[in-house]
Formats: structure tokens, sequence, C-alpha cells
């Protein structure tokens, strides 16, 4: 399999018949300036090379260190290093897709600029996949055998990465998947790495908070049609009905993706006597900001609460004045104090001209830059390298928060922001990390 | 569930009817006329609605430009209507039926390409967001008010029209009976560009509606509307123009109280409910509630 | 109005003798041809290219199915991939193996079902039990939708059958304990290859065809053609009608079986409108009461849009690509529908064979009707060209 896919072109330690030693992936790691300096001393101790001698090997590789100490990478040149980005571009997903694959883009023009992968430049190979399973398999298929891709990043909904991640696992190439966040997508199979938090994180840290708001009694609205909206919703009642907790649910009710009329599910709710303390509403971001306008619509002033799919300025854009007492948890980079996500909402910015319209756009980033990283620390495009440098991933800065795989776990130990929107404007209400989560 | 719970759902019931009704009405017109179920009537819906999201962006009255938005998906009807549909008249309806719904995914792409498929905040006026108090818990919306009201007059007027004028006379003829028509010297080509005119500029202010009632617009919006407005011709009775407002009526009501009748368990199969109904009203009634003409059953 | 083989006279049974003689070389012929095509292409084409083959083979297998329900009776039905949604769940369910349906949590199995374990059978037998259950499943269910629908005729029956298709993906949707919900089912083993798919091809091809060319296929067209007619020379509409529905379900549900065995998972977002609109162009595009024209018109609809993906992706520029429009093939693929549909609204074939025109075989002094091309004989005359225009409206 390894033979037939590309090569570099005697360029850095990935020349034909190089031998790999993770010495030398650690100088590509610094030399693509992908490795802060901490890293690389930490890393260079674990592989037993003092201070000095790492000063000295910084030293021959040129234009390592510039004078501020930051490291400069020298311009990438030789073939291309590929990864495919299967993304639903047209079909129901495009609004979720579209943004993630412009966020990987930006990611692509970026890392072009600071040293490509392991010295050679990025290209993202991009598909539709239209919003059909069949043709999701295909276009990963193609990705796999045709291009002979060494890695794939893309996709942000489960149902799909099934179709995708089977196919890539077969096949052996690593598939970072961007955006589904169901935890049970890493089930596939040992190359299928996700990089949002699971659902049963943010739906345990949602319950979390409504218990200590003292919020008792909840109404459930939930997306039948989409797995993520179904399954945050589950997860929420889990961790919400716990024993600790003891919350009540008082209604469950169900919309379908792209219904725009919920007068009746919402009619409904507000017609229960007692009223619920809060409405925990699981949406996809294309319905949330009609819903929340129509349940204000029909005087429901309850606080509602809900997962990343809030995290949308269409939400407060539809909305308006109705999206107060409105909260949601979302991944932690755009809110946080983290400088890689304001540098990122930035450039994003700079690059379309609009403010990242989902939180997909951050994740979509995210997918090429710690698949870049991986690659490099694996000095290699061997699939298996490939993958042990991907779970091997400890402390990556990412836009959407830091990542870390844990021993045997191929789904991130991130913690989850919460947010409020405030004054038309999500606010930061904490970072969290939920005291118990359920089982994927 | 009491009188003001049942008059909320009332009022939501009634809005979204008119709603499909004024989808149902051009669909209807047109199929009476062509035997074309119109399945690109939603992207012209959508077009309308986008039309109105990029010229409220010049600031004029929120009435000039729904004016506009409406003129704008006349024209488009009208191109439709030449370019896709008059050199395929005459083909079998399957051929017709076939030909629009490839005008309506080219219309979807495009606008997928020209818009993007962001959903964006469709510029709703904020005279009609207020809230109405009914009293009895009851509250209307503005927005509400409104559809009900616009379709109600739309309707009215569609009825002296088809009635009192000599076009609209021609128009019923030849829903009738094409030959018959032609041998009475109605011009057929006047009749169907009339009725796409129509059908063309309901869908433009169900477009406007539609994106005031939702509140975000996107190029895959028309689907949804257009599939509710064929069903609701057909248990109305197809190619009738009343029996198309009808069966919207009754699709409106129909989708609000079953969320609100059904057990919390069952909500998610509202939809298999809807069409278990559907089909069993085809069955026992194949020619739809309004419609005349025999059908054919065996 | 129906214009059908010459096999009424006694020159016309001997001259349907040797076309029988001439059909069966061309049958072999073919048979050869595709299995010389599916040895090329199982030895040198890659994963990718191989699953395009096979999907060809599955869609067409469905379209001629729809011919079979839509073009020989004129019941324009919307349902057939709900029938392909039955038979890909009954598959996936026989052959996942038992850890995985219990990995899945899948409660709404019965026992046996959720320890049925075909994976020590050999690949092809659990294969043939998977479709043949999925196809049988789709037509007891077909039978039983059909009996009342088939009543139904024109626009009422493509409502009605789009109700049905509506309510299959609600069950599939919301059935959690045995579908698994919106996020389908998964680790279906990939045991449709090639071979199989096209087998399955040859099979449906050849009951259709001998529907077709039976009594019951003519009073089928008959009835099509024109309702009246047809009962008053004592045709019962609602079997013929109801027996087109049923196998034409069973098959489909047998591609619905070989597709999750190639793809891997069963989803219900595979099994609604985007594929239902698919298919009925594929079939319409072949030309309605064509069997080749199905197969020819699933070729297209599954090939066109993977080599308009370069297209798609704009142009390459160095390390970024610019210019890409995605979307941009639906665009081209739907524009082009159009055009086949203004200039032969009758589809690319009508109700005409592709098979005789290959070998030249073509019969001087037959009335064509205009716009047809005269490189096909037609055995059977299309009648849609014939029809009054008030009729239009019921053979739709």
């Amino acid at each position: 399999m390894g033979d037939s896919r590309e090569r570099g072109n005697g360029h850095g330690p990935d020349s034909p018949g190089a031998s790999v030693t993770p010495v030398s992936a650690l100088l590509e790691g610094a030399l693509s300036g992908r490795f802060s300096r901490r890293q690389i001393v930490r890393r260079a101790a674990a592989l037993g090379i003092s201070g000095p001698m790492l000063a000295a090997m910084l030293k021959i590789a040129p234009g390592v260190a510039a004078q501020d100490g930051t490291p400069v990478a020298p311009p990438p040149s030789g073939d291309p290093v590929v990864i495919g980005c299967p993304y639903n571009l047209t079909g129901g997903y495009a609004s979720l897709d579209n943004p993630a694959r412009e966020g990987s883009e930006l990611a692509a023009e970026e890392l072009n600029r600071s040293g490509g992968i392991l010295g050679r430049p990025v290209r993202l190979q991009v598909y539709d996949g239209k919003s059909d399973v069949p043709t999701i398999t295909s276009v990963v298929k193609r990705l796999v055998e045709e291009d002979k891709v060494p890695a794939l990043a893309g996709l942000t909904d489960t149902s799909y990465m099934f179709a995708g991640g089977q196919v890539a696992q077969e096949a052996g190439v690593p598939f970072l998947d961007v955006g589904g966040t169901a935890p049970i997508i890493t089930s596939i199979g040992d190359y299928i790495f996700m990089l949002p938090f699971g659902d049963n994180v943010q739906a345990a840290a949602s319950a979390e908070f409504a218990q200590t708001k003292g919020w008792q009694t909840c109404a459930l609205l939930f997306d039948e049609a989409m797995d993520y909206t179904k399954f945050l919703a589950k997860y929420f009642k889990d961790r919400y009905t716990a024993e600790d907790i003891g919350g009540q649910i008082v209604s469950e009710l169900t919309y379908s993706m792209g219904d725009t009329d919920f007068s009746a599910q919402l009619t409904e709710f507000k017609n229960l006597n007692p009223a619920p303390a809060v409405l925990f509403i699981s949406s996809n971001p294309g319905e949330i900001g009609t819903i929340v306008k129509q349940a204000r619509d029909l005087g429901l002033t309850q606080p509602i609460l809900g997962g990343d799919g809030y995290d949308t300025p269409l939400l407060v854009e539809l909305a308006g004045d109705a999206s107060r007492d409105v909260f949601f948890t979302t991944h932690q980079g755009v809110f946080g104090d983290a400088p890689e996500g304001k540098a990122f909402a930035e450039a994003y910015q700079v690059k379309y001209g609009k403010a990242p319209e989902v939180a997909f756009a951050a994740l979509g980033y995210d997918g090429i830059k710690l698949m870049a990283d991986a690659i490099n620390r694996a000095g290699s495009l061997e699939g298996e390298a490939i993958r042990d440098a991907l779970a091997a991933t400890q402390g990556f800065n990412g836009a959407t928060g830091t990542i870390s795989y844990e021993e045997g776990s191929r789904i991130p130990s991130k913690s989850v922001a919460l947010v409020e929107i405030k004054d038309r404007a999500p606010s930061l209400i904490e970072i969290v990390v939920p005291k118990t989560i359920p089982p994927a | 569930m009491n009188f003001g719970q049942f008059g909320q759902q009332f009022v939501n019931g009634l809005s979204l009817g008119s709603i499909y009704a004024l989808v149902a009405i051009g669909l209807a017109m047109i199929f009476g006329i062509l035997r074309l179920i119109n399945f690109a009537h939603g992207e012209v819906l959508m077009l309308g609605a986008f039309a109105t999201y990029f010229y409220a962006r010049s600031g004029l009255p929120f009435l000039v430009i729904a004016v506009l938005a409406v003129l704008t998906t006349v024209v488009i009807g009208l191109v439709m209507e030449r370019v896709a549909y008059r050199p395929a008249r005459g083909a079998p309806d399957v051929a017709l039926l076939l030909t629009s719904l490839g005008v309506s995914i080219a219309l979807q792409n495009a606008a997928v390409l020209a818009f993007s498929a962001q959903p964006k905040k469709f510029p709703t006026p904020r005279l009609i967001e207020q809230q109405v108090d009914l009293g009895a818990g009851v509250q209307i919306s503005g927005t509400n008010l409104v559809t009900v009201g616009v379709a109600l007059a739309l309707m009215a007027g569609l009825t002296l029209f088809v009635t009192r004028t000599q076009l609209g006379v021609s128009m019923r003829a030849t829903a009738e009976n094409v030959t018959a028509a032609q041998l009475m010297g109605i011009n057929i080509t006047t009749v169907i560009v009339a009725a796409f005119v129509i059908g063309s500029a309901m869908a433009g202010v169900a477009g406007i509606l539609w994106g005031a009632r939702v509140g975000r617009i996107e190029p895959l919006m028309g689907f949804i509307p257009v599939l509710k407005a064929f069903v609701a011709t057909v248990i109305g009775g197809f190619g009738s123009i009343p029996g198309a407002v009808l069966g919207a009526y009754i699709l409106g009501f129909g989708e609000i109280f079953l969320v609100a009748w059904l057990p919390d368990a069952l909500t998610s199969y509202r939809d298999a409910f809807v069409f278990t109904a559907l089909i069993l009203v085809l069955l026992v009634r194949p020619q739809g509630i309004l419609g005349s003409t025999e059908p054919e059953k065996i | 109005m129906v214009t059908l083989d010459h096999a009424g006279s006694p020159r016309g049974m001997a001259r349907s003798r040797s076309r029988g003689v001439q059909r069966l070389a061309v049958a072999v012929a073919a048979l050869a041809l595709l299995g010389l095509f599916l040895a090329y292409a199982e030895a040198s084409l890659n994963g990718y290219r191989q699953q395009l083959v096979t999907l060809v083979a599955i869609n067409a297998i469905i379209a001629v199915s729809l011919t079979l329900t839509s073009g020989f009776t004129g019941v324009f039905s919307l349902g057939q991939i709900g029938f392909l949604a039955i038979g890909a769940y009954t598959g996936a369910l026989l052959t996942i193996a038992p850890q995985w349906k219990s990995e899945m949590f899948l409660p709404g199995l019965p026992e046996w079902l959720a320890t049925l374990d075909l994976s020590a059978w050999p690949e092809q037998a659990a294969l043939l039990v998977a479709c043949v259950a999925g196809g049988g499943l789709a037509a007891l269910v077909a039978a039983l939708v059909g009996a009342p629908l088939m009543r139904l005729s024109g626009h009422y029956v493509a409502v009605a059958t789009m109700g049905f298709l509506i309510i299959v993906q609600a069950v599939a949707i919301n059935w959690e304990g045995v579908t698994r919900g919106a996020r389908g089912l998964s680790q279906i083993p990939g045991l449709t290859g090639l071979w199989v798919a096209y087998a399955w091809v040859v099979v449906t091809v050849y009951a259709v065809w001998r529907l077709r060319a039976s009594s019951f296929g003519r009073a089928m067209i008959a009835s099509r053609e024109n309702l009246i007619a047809a009962r008053a020379i004592g045709v019962d509409v609602l079997r013929k009608r109801l027996l087109a529905f049923v196998v034409g379900a069973f098959f489909t549900g047998v591609a619905g079986s070989l597709l999750v065995h190639q793809i891997g998972t069963a989803a219900p977002s595979a099994f609604y409108f985007t594929t239902t609109f698919n298919v009925i162009i594929m079939v319409v595009l072949g030309g309605m009461g064509s069997i080749s024209g199905a197969v020819v018109g699933a070729t297209i609809l599954t090939l066109a849009p993977e080599y308009l993906r370069d297209v798609e992706d704009g142009m390459d520029l160095g390390p970024l690509s610019f210019g890409a429009h995605y979307g941009l093939a639906q665009i081209i693929l739907a524009v082009g529908f159009i055009l086949v549909m203004i200039f032969r609204p009758q589809g690319l074939f009508g109700d005409r064979e592709v098979g005789p025109a290959l070998l030249g075989r073509f019969r001087p002094g037959r009335r064509r009707p205009a716009g047809l091309s005269p490189d096909a004989t037609p055995t059977l005359a299309p009648g849609v060209d014939e029809i009054p225009a008030d009729d239009r409206s019921r053979t739709g």
C-alpha cells in the first residue's frame, strides 16, 4: 500500500530510502514551526537529547530560529502532500460542511506559509458527497484508492462518518472526523479519530449547569431526523434525570430537519401546567434561530438550553432580542482565552470577509492543522505511522481547544465552553469539565 | 385542551394552511391548464424570498421591495415557461413533470452557488413582528395575521378574476377541456402565460410570507412547501383551485393538531400519520374532495 | 394503438422463430461481452472504480424494476425507494455479525435475528439469502400496500406511493431498536462483488423482459395505453398492475440488499427523495418503456456525476485549487436532462430496446413517430405520441 503512495522527491527525512527516526521527525517539526519551543525541548528530552545537543541540532538546521526566537520555516517544496477532505457541499448538509471546508482551506493556506507538511506543500483534495451516503463511500474510496491520499479529514455528521469511516478503516488510512460529535464514531476502528468532544460530554455539561441554576423541570425538543440532535437530547436526558441531579423531563417532542414551523410543538410546551423551568432544545444551526424566535413569539419566556448547534451568528440575527436567556455549550476556542481561537477568527474574517458561521469552521480548520501536526510528528506518510502519531497527540493547541488523546481513546478529552447570549452577543460563562459523563 | 389552548393551535393551523394555500393555488392553476406538476414552483418561491433579501439592502420601504420581488418572480416564471416548458409542451405528462424536476434541481444548485448554502436572515419588517393578544391566552403574531389576511385577499381577488374577466373565464375553460377551448378560439399560449404569471406571483408572495414566518431563507427552502402544496392539491382534487385551498387548510390544521393530540412518543411519526390519512382519503375519494373530473379508478 | 410482434400470422410465426434464434444469439453475445468486461474490471480497476461499476449494476436493477412498475403499467410510482430501504435493512440485519448487532444495541430485534450468524456461511450464499429475503419482504409489503393503491391512477397513485415512501422513512428513522434510527446500521460485510451484482442485473432484465413479452405483459401495456379498451377485452387491470408492482418491488429489494453490502452502511437518508428522483430520471432518460433504456439511463446517471467532479473541482493552481464550484455538476446534469426532455420527450429510447439496433437489424417500412431516430427497431411502437391530449393526464 505504502509503495504506491506518493513520495517526496528527495526533500527532508521523507526522501525515498531514508529511515524515519523520531529525531528527524522532531527536527521536521521544529523546521515546520508546528512545535513550540517548549514542546521541542520536552520531546527532545524524551528522546534523550540534552539541551546543548538540541541547540546544536537546531543551529545546523538553517533558518529555524530567528532573532526573536520564533521559528521561521523555509518555504515548502517538492510534491504536495494531499489530504483528502470529503464534505457534503450540496444538499441538506451544505450549510454545515461548507464552513468546515472553508476552515480547512484556511488551515492549508496557513500551513503552506509556515513550512507545509514534512517540508512539502499541502494540498486539499475536496470532494462533494452531496449529503448522500452511497456518494460518500464512493468519494472516500476515490480519495484512498485513486488519489491515494495518506490521510483524511472531513465530514460533520455521524451517519456519513460511519459510511466514509468504514472505507478508510479498511484501507488503513487515518480519518479525522471534523464535526461529528457522536462518541460512537470511533467504534468504527483504530484509524478513526474525533476532533470535537463527544455529545455526551457537552450534554452532561448542560445538565449540570441546569442543576446549578436550579432548573428542576425541563421540556425537551429535538430534531428526530438527525443523529447529532437526537443523541445530544438522549445524553442530556440521561445526565439530567440521573439521581444526583434528579431533574424531570415533563414533555418530549420532536421535529424534522428542514421543518420551518414549530408552533405546534411550542404551543404544547406553553400549555404545560406547571410550566417547565427550562427548555432543552437540541437543534441544528439552521433551525435554532427560528425555534427561539417562534418560542418567544408564543410567549415562552423560560431559559433555553442547547449544544454547539447554537454556535452560529444566525441565532442572534434571527431571534434578535428574543435570544435573551439562551445558554449553550460549545467548543472553547473562540470563547476561551486561547490565542489560537482568536487568531483563527481573525484569519477567517480576513480570508472570507465574514465571521465563522458555525462552530464547524473552526473544527474544519483544526482538522487540517492537527492532521498536519500528526504527519509531521510521524515523519512519514504511512497510514500506520500517522495513526500512531495521531493517537499520541498531547496538548495540541487548536482553535477549538486543547486536544489530547488519552491512552486507547480516539475521542479527545476537551473541556466545554458554557456560553450565554447577553445583549445579542454570546459571552463565556465558564470553561467546564463535567463531573459525570454518561456512557456513549 | 382548554379553549385558549385550542384557540392557539387553531391560529397556528390557520396561518400554516394559508401559506400552503398560496403555494397550492399556483400549483393547481398550472396543473389544471398544462397537466404539469411544477416542482420548480418551490424554487420560484425561494427566489422570491431571496429577491426580497437583496432588494432590502436598498433601504426602500418594505412594500415597494415586496412588489419588486413579486415582479421578479413573475419574470422568473415567464422565463421558465418560455425556456423549459413551452418547448416541451405536448410531451407526455411524465416528461413535463421531469422537466420541472430538472428545472428545480438546476435552480437549487445555481442558488447554492450564487447565494451559498448558508441560511440568511429574512428582512422581516419590525412592524409585523409584533404580538397581538386575542385574549384567553391566545396570541397571534403580526406575521400570522398578515399571512392570513394577504392569503384571503389574494384568494378573493383570484376568484373575481376567474369569474369576472374574459381571461379568467378562458383559463377555467382551458382547464376544463383544452381541445374544446381551442375550438372556441381561446389562445392557449396566452392562457398558459397568464397561469404562470399568476402562479409565480402567488409563489413570490408565499416566499415573502414564508420568509417572514420562518425568519431565515436558504436555497433549499422551496422543496417542503411545494411538497405540502402538492399533497394539498391532491387532497382537494387535482386542478381544482378551491379544492387546493381546502386541501391546504386541511393539511395545515392536520399537521398542527396531530402534534397536539398525538401522545408525545408518537409525534415523530406525525408525517406517517398525515400520509396514512392522505392515502385513505384517496382510496375513499380518489378524485379528491372537490375534484370534479371523473378519475380513472379500477 | 399497441403494436405487438407479428406473431399472429403464419408468416409472423416463422419470423418469430427465426427472431427467437437471433435473440438467443444476441443474448449469448451480450453475456459474453459482459463477462469479458467484468473480468477486465476485476483484474485492472481499483476499488473505487469497481464500486462505480457495481453501483451501475445496482442502479440498473432499480431502474429496470421501476420500468416494469411505471413504464409498462402507467402506474407512476414515487415509492420505489421505499422498497429499496426494506430490502436494504432486511439484508443488512441478516448478515451483520452478531457481535456488531449487540454493539450497536438493537433491542427491537427478535432473539433469533440478533444471534443469527451468517459469517460462517460461504459469502455468496449469505448474500443470496440476504438478497432473496430482502426482495421477498419488499414484495410482501408491496402486495399489501399495492392491493388498495393500484386502484388509483396517474397523479393519485404518485401521491399515494409518495406517502408510502414517507411512511417508510418515518419508520426507518424512528424504529431505533431495529434500524438504529438516523445514523443507520453499519458494519455490514462487503459481500457484493461485480459478478454477483451483474448476475442479478441479468436475472432482473430477463425476468422483466419475459414478463413484458408474455400475454401478461401485453395486457399490462394495453391497460397503460387505453384503460377502458383493455378492460373491455377482459384484462384484469388491477391484478396485472399489482403483479408488476410486486415483481418490481422484489427486484428493488434485492438491489437494496446488494447496495448495503457494497457500501457497508444502511442509513435512512440514502432512501429518500434524492434517490427517488435520481432513479426516476434514469428511467425517463432511457425511455419509460425500455429495459435497455433503463440500463443506459442508470449507467449515465451513475458515472456522469463522477466524471463531472473534475469540472466542479476547478483548476489546480499551485497549492490551492481555485474556482471550485460545488453543485455545478448537478446543474450541468439537470440542464442536459431538460434538453433531452425537450428534444426527446419519450426519452432516449422510448419504448424500444437498444439490442437489435446494435446488431444493425433495421427493418424498413415500419411507421415511426416523428422525432425518433431510425437507428433502432421498435418491437413495440410507442403509444404516447398518439394519445389525444386529454388522455395524457391518465398515462402519467
